[in-house]
């Protein structure tokens, strides 16, 4: 058995007032063990749905269909809860929508450390010391404080150390850089770096940093509207789908070329290919036809049908 | 008329209080800034060294210690209420949480008459037709409510909101920061028109240097002479 994690036609839809909401359509992928896994995409595209569809944290109103596999084991969404801590880590994004107003770092951390049943008299330095894996220098006037008394920045390192704090196996971080500078992006890249020493055996990073991505991922996953488009090694260096290709002209080092159109919105969905559209190489079939899955060279998924056969 | 300083900020000085255990927290020490009209200047810094609060004093938004404030030579500093209000209108804010400007209750269309009856403008439809097609949005988007559009979306509509009563100064705090690579292309390349279209002010917040470059005529750090760094967390 190689391990990792694997998703079987993973699809989750909400059920609202409106209708039905498809978030993610049949995601079949293998995030291998000992490797950090990027996932990339537009706001909106499913990315984050998937993780919480992973760890089982999504609403009532979400139809999870599918399955989603660990090591061989079927993860039912009551089954990833109860391995959250230990098993399963996240790192939230929106540090200030995740931490509680009314209560300290300290106590944040606190509860973090439950599952480890540490002594009462250990979890101040093990929190300390969890505090300065991510940057806090001077950690004890970070316990005393309260969210609002932190800077962004701040909030997202202390999440980093609470998504951590149990050293799971496998981590989801959901936009750990998000809204931070160069140097809190550099401090963060090297923690999560620095978690497979820790005994963390994967890792699914979601993120807009490409520069993150590139630095920290070896598989990279792309994401629109719901469906993952490409999936594999080196998808930054050598592109294959035609959404890849625009979402990465709009770097900055290719001239911030901004992609024509705009995504479907949540519960529009075409026949055809998510992307036609939008896509400049899109065909009358593309348009008819949703395309399966194909691999122009090993180790490669698209969803194309530009590489099919 | 590009070295005529549009706003500028003298000496400025501010301390929080009550931030980690009561200690006074040093923000700004003798900030200066001058910001020439028709000039694209990036402010950049690392997290914490005052960048927000010295946008938020040049905006009137937030007392400073000491300190003045200048738009257009005119002293803004100690103006209150109502003489605030031309100031105001000329002199705008975009923010990383452009949700924030939006009320979650009312349609996009009329969160954006708000500008205009705040400064006493005409609710011309027009206006903000020709504004929507400023930031490439389409006229069906009035209809939809906040959580309905994304991320970039709403950031392209915050800008539409703030050009709506035609400023001279948009002060632009982290608006990139928090959207992907592809709605932050769409914004930049927007801002980049507005330059040429409508002769704007900008000072530009962020902590990409490469997005910086791309926009700006010039780029002050918080650490260069004259804007000293304030105590960094």
């Amino acid at each position: 058995m190689v391990r990792g994690l694997e998703l079987r036609d993973l699809s989750v839809t909400f059920s609202l007032p409106g209708g039905d909401v498809p978030a993610v359509e049949g995601v079949r992928a293998f995030f291998p063990s000992g490797e950090i896994t990027g996932l990339i995409g537009e706001s909106g595209c499913g990315k984050s749905v998937l993780g919480l569809a992973i760890l089982g944290l999504l609403p009532p109103y979400a139809q999870v269909e599918g399955e989603i596999i660990l090591d061989g084991e079927e993860l039912s969404p009551g089954e990833s809860r109860r391995r959250l801590g230990t098993g399963l880590g996240l790192i939230p994004q929106d540090p200030a929508e995740s931490l509680n107003p009314a209560r300290t770092v300290a106590a944040h951390l606190r509860e973090a450390l439950l599952p480890l049943r540490l002594p009462r008299s250990a979890v101040p330095e093990r929190s300390e010391s969890l505090l300065r894996d991510f940057g806090f220098e001077d950690p004890r006037p970070v316990l005393r404080a309260y969210p609002h008394q932190l800077s962004g920045g701040m909030q997202q390192r202390v999440l980093c150390a609470i998504g951590t704090a149990c050293s799971p196996r496998w981590v989801l971080a959901d936009e750990p850089t998000k809204g931070l500078d160069r140097t809190l992006r550099g401090q963060v890249r090297e923690t999560l770096l620095s978690l497979p020493k820790r005994g963390v055996e994967g890792m699914l990073v979601i993120t807009h940093d490409l520069a993150l991505a590139q630095g920290l991922c070896k598989h990279i996953g792309v994401m629109y509207a719901g469906q993952l488009l490409e999936l594999g090694p080196g998808v930054l260096e050598e592109p294959c789908h035609p959404f890849t290709r625009a979402f990465l002209a709009a770097l900055p080092e290719n001239g911030f070329r901004p992609m024509a159109g705009a995504a479907p919105r949540p519960g529009d969905r075409s026949e055809g290919c998510v992307f036609a559209p939008r896509c400049p190489r899109a065909a009358e079939r593309c348009r008819r036809e949703r395309p399966g899955i194909s691999s122009p060279f090993p180790g490669r998924m698209v969803r194309c049908f530009l590489y099919e056969g | 008329m590009r070295d005529e300083v549009i706003l500028e900020g003298r000496d400025i000085t501010k301390t929080f209080r009550g931030r980690l255990g009561g200690h006074p927290r040093k923000a700004l020490e003798g900030a200066n800034l001058r910001l020439c009209r028709g000039e694209y200047l990036g402010l950049m810094g690392p997290s914490g060294c005052g960048k927000t609060t010295l946008a938020r004093i040049l905006l009137r938004l937030l007392e400073p210690d000491s300190g003045q404030v200048f738009f257009r030579g005119e002293e803004v500093t100690r103006l209150r209420g109502r003489r605030l209000l031309p100031f105001r209108r000329r002199v705008q804010l975009i923010s990383q949480r452009p949700e924030t400007f939006f009320d979650p209750r009312l349609r996009l269309g009329k969160s954006l008459l708000e500008p205009l009856d705040i400064f006493g403008l005409p609710r011309d439809r027009e206006r903000i037709r020709a504004g929507l097609e400023r930031v490439k949005l389409p006229a069906e988007i009035l209809e939809r409510y906040p959580h309905q559009v994304s991320g970039g979306e709403i950031q392209r509509l915050s800008l539409c909101r703030a050009l709506l009563p035609e400023p001279e100064v948009l002060i632009l705090d982290e608006p990139t920061s928090m959207l992907d690579i592809s709605a932050q292309a769409q914004v930049l390349s927007i801002l980049r028109e507005l330059r040429g279209a409508c002769g704007l002010t900008c000072l530009f917040i962020t902590h990409h240097r490469e997005t910086a470059d791309f926009l700006c005529d010039r780029v002050q750090s918080l650490e260069a002479p004259g804007i000293p760094p304030g105590s960094v967390l």
